[in-house]
């Protein structure tokens, strides 16, 4: 059975239809890459099934959960949590504060320890900036905090909103090695890229969404090697 | 080494943030083009800030100067205004931290704030009477004044919560002025309330003997009631400030103040945390409605109204969302009503300087709306992407 299965999905910001009929399946220990371009309606899923939009119909289901009508942090309790696009740190809490943030649900704290420590091992700038104003960070060092945040919520499924976004290419090879890190943890992943190259490289599944509805649905390596993908998103 | 690589290989993210203060300085000073269009913008506005300006300036200095000349005050009153202005600016502070930590999380304004204050005050009133009757207000003066501070924080955060619940959380997702607008029919609502059921006299805090008389401190000597005021509201903020800063919750809220949806993909749930913040403001503003009530030694049921609007003008004063700004702004509106009508008003021959203390209040208010209304400590703004 499916991890995280969508179906039918459909959102509406007012009268403006974000995404339309949209279905997907993830499969338990998978990376699933979802592209497309700007205004395609990527970010959108990923806040549906994080709760921060509305649905206008269809359902989202995770194992046997239905988080259609969950709010935001009960979402996070069944274990499905979101690195949002524009890493959305909290800019005036310092790194631990925002690693705590990352914890909030979570009582066992012997465990919550060791994994800071894994994340402060993944990321050690984080570990030498640990006291420092979350805002004074640099913004590849913002995105590992991001990351390192959502995974000390001890995630089942992180979605990854556009990583990559505004990193020089350096960072962005850092960030993806990151990302086949935490998979290798068992982690299941939702990735949503504009940067189709990198995504589909690391991913067995790639979606193609455009206004609002998935076109295409293929395995990452199969995607890297379509003729319509490569023209509209690999250049 | 990834600073600099972040940097210079991202123009649209980082360029933004970089260009911005780098464009300022050429148009802001010297700069020829910028001065040029510095003249051209020079518009009939500007004079009257100007005017404004040079209005306040010349109150203040020359009402200072003028006032030092005639040399009407000793040294020891001008001590005992500034230790009033703290002890009054205490109690700012204090329902100041109510409006701003609100407004930090709802970006809405409690305008029944002030009334919330009021209510906690009457039910302190109410069992520090009870504990005057049986005499354990002279006889257990600390049990007493501890269960009268707890009855004022509980009635305060019931009343701040039924507030929150019917005037807040309807209109949680739109942008309105609803809530604005409810919270000042709460604020009639309450007030008359009281007054339907206890009536307009105007009642006092029981007499006790150790609230009377002086202390010596410091050379000096100060009235017991102005260094329990000060004290206590030092504390009560010092609490304050580390419920805020160390516990779970208190991390919470400021994570909330600054992006409620990032909070809320952090598993937070915005509703315990409003819940949660509206009693930390609400406890406040018991412990500054007991206070506000040994100083002036009034409880009725329009109290509230006035310290109300001035905890308001503290808490923009400060910078609204802005937790030290609350207390530093309530401390400073405290000490210019206080010293300022002797300090700049007496010095240019205003009669009656006392009567116009309100007026110098809101004047500041005024004064930080037009000039800088991001306030003293200016809140930096939440990047909202």
């Amino acid at each position: 059975m499916a991890l995280l299965s969508v179906d039918e999905l459909c959102v509406h910001y007012g009268k403006i239809e974000a995404l339309h009929d949209v279905s997907l399946t993830v499969d338990e220990g998978q990376v699933v890459a979802l592209i497309g371009a700007n205004g395609a309606g990527k970010s959108s899923l990923l806040k549906a099934i994080s709760g921060i939009v509305g649905v206008a119909s269809g359902s989202i289901r995770f194992r046997d959960q239905v988080l259609t009508d969950c709010a935001p942090h009960e979402i996070v309790r069944h274990g499905v949590v979101q690195v949002p696009e524009g890493r959305r740190i909290f800019s005036r809490l310092t790194v631990q504060e925002n690693l705590d943030m990352g914890a909030f649900l979570r009582r066992d704290h012997a465990e919550v320890r060791r994994d800071f420590e894994r994340a402060f091992a993944m990321f050690p700038r984080l570990r030498e900036r640990r006291n420092q104003v979350a805002g004074t960070l640099s913004g590849g060092e913002q995105q590992m905090l991001a990351m390192a945040r959502a995974l000390l919520s001890k995630p089942q499924l992180l979605l990854l909103d556009e990583p990559s976004m505004g990193l020089a290419p350096i960072l962005v090879d850092l960030v993806f090695d990151s990302i086949e890190a935490i998979r290798k943890d068992g982690v299941t992943i939702l990735l949503v890229e504009q940067n189709a190259f990198v995504a589909l490289q690391i991913a067995d599944i790639g979606y193609v969404l455009e206004t609002g509805s998935i076109v295409l649905r293929e395995s990452g390596p199969a995607l890297l090697e379509n003729d319509a993908v490569k023209r509209a998103y690999l250049g | 080494m990834e600073a600099t690589a972040d940097k210079s290989a991202t123009p649209p993210a980082g360029g933004d943030l970089a260009g911005a203060p780098r464009a300022r300085p050429g148009s802001g000073d010297g700069g020829m083009l910028g001065g040029l269009r510095k003249v051209k913008r020079f518009t009939f506005v500007d004079v009257v800030l100007w005017l404004l300006r040079i209005g306040v300036a010349f109150v203040v200095i020359g009402g200072a100067i003028g006032t030092l000349i005639k040399g009407r005050y000793e040294a020891s009153q001008w001590v005992d205004f500034v230790v009033f202005g703290l002890t009054i600016g205490g109690v700012y502070a204090l329902l100041a931290l109510g409006y701003t930590m609100v407004y930090g999380i709802l970006r809405q304004i409690n305008f029944a704030h002030g009334d919330t204050m009021m209510a906690g005050a009457f039910s302190a009133y109410f069992a520090a009477n009870y504990f005057k009757r049986n005499g354990m207000l002279e006889s257990d003066a600390v049990i007493a004044m501890v269960v009268t501070v707890l009855v004022a924080m509980i009635v305060c955060t019931l009343v701040a919560l039924t507030v929150e619940r019917i005037c807040y959380r309807p209109f949680r997702h739109v942008r309105s002025l609803a809530p604005l607008i409810c919270a000042i029919g709460a604020s009639f609502f309450i007030q008359h309330t009281f007054r339907a059921m206890y009536g307009s006299t105007v009642r006092s805090f029981p007499d006790t003997s150790w609230l009377n008389g002086d202390v010596s401190l410091l050379g000096g000597s100060m009235p017991v009631t102005q260094v329990l005021v000060i004290g206590s509201a030092a504390a009560a903020m010092l609490v304050l400030y580390l419920v805020v800063h160390k516990t779970r919750m208190g991390k919470a809220m400021r994570a909330v103040s600054e992006d409620r949806d990032a909070a809320a993909m952090m598993g937070i749930d915005i509703n315990r945390v409003i819940v949660f913040t509206f009693t930390l403001g609400a406890s406040m503003a018991g412990i500054g409605g007991i206070l506000y009530m040994l100083v002036y030694k009034q409880v009725y049921f329009f109290m509230g109204f006035l310290p109300g609007i001035k905890a308001f003008t503290a808490a923009v004063l400060g910078g609204i969302g802005n937790i030290p700004g609350a207390m530093f702004g309530g401390i400073f509106l405290g000490l210019v009503e206080s010293v300022g009508p002797a300090l700049f008003l007496d010095g240019l021959g205003v009669p009656a300087p006392y009567q116009l203390k309100d007026a110098i209040a809101f004047t500041v208010l005024i004064m930080v709306l037009v000039f800088r209304p991001e306030g003293l400590l200016g809140e930096r703004r939440a990047k909202r992407a």
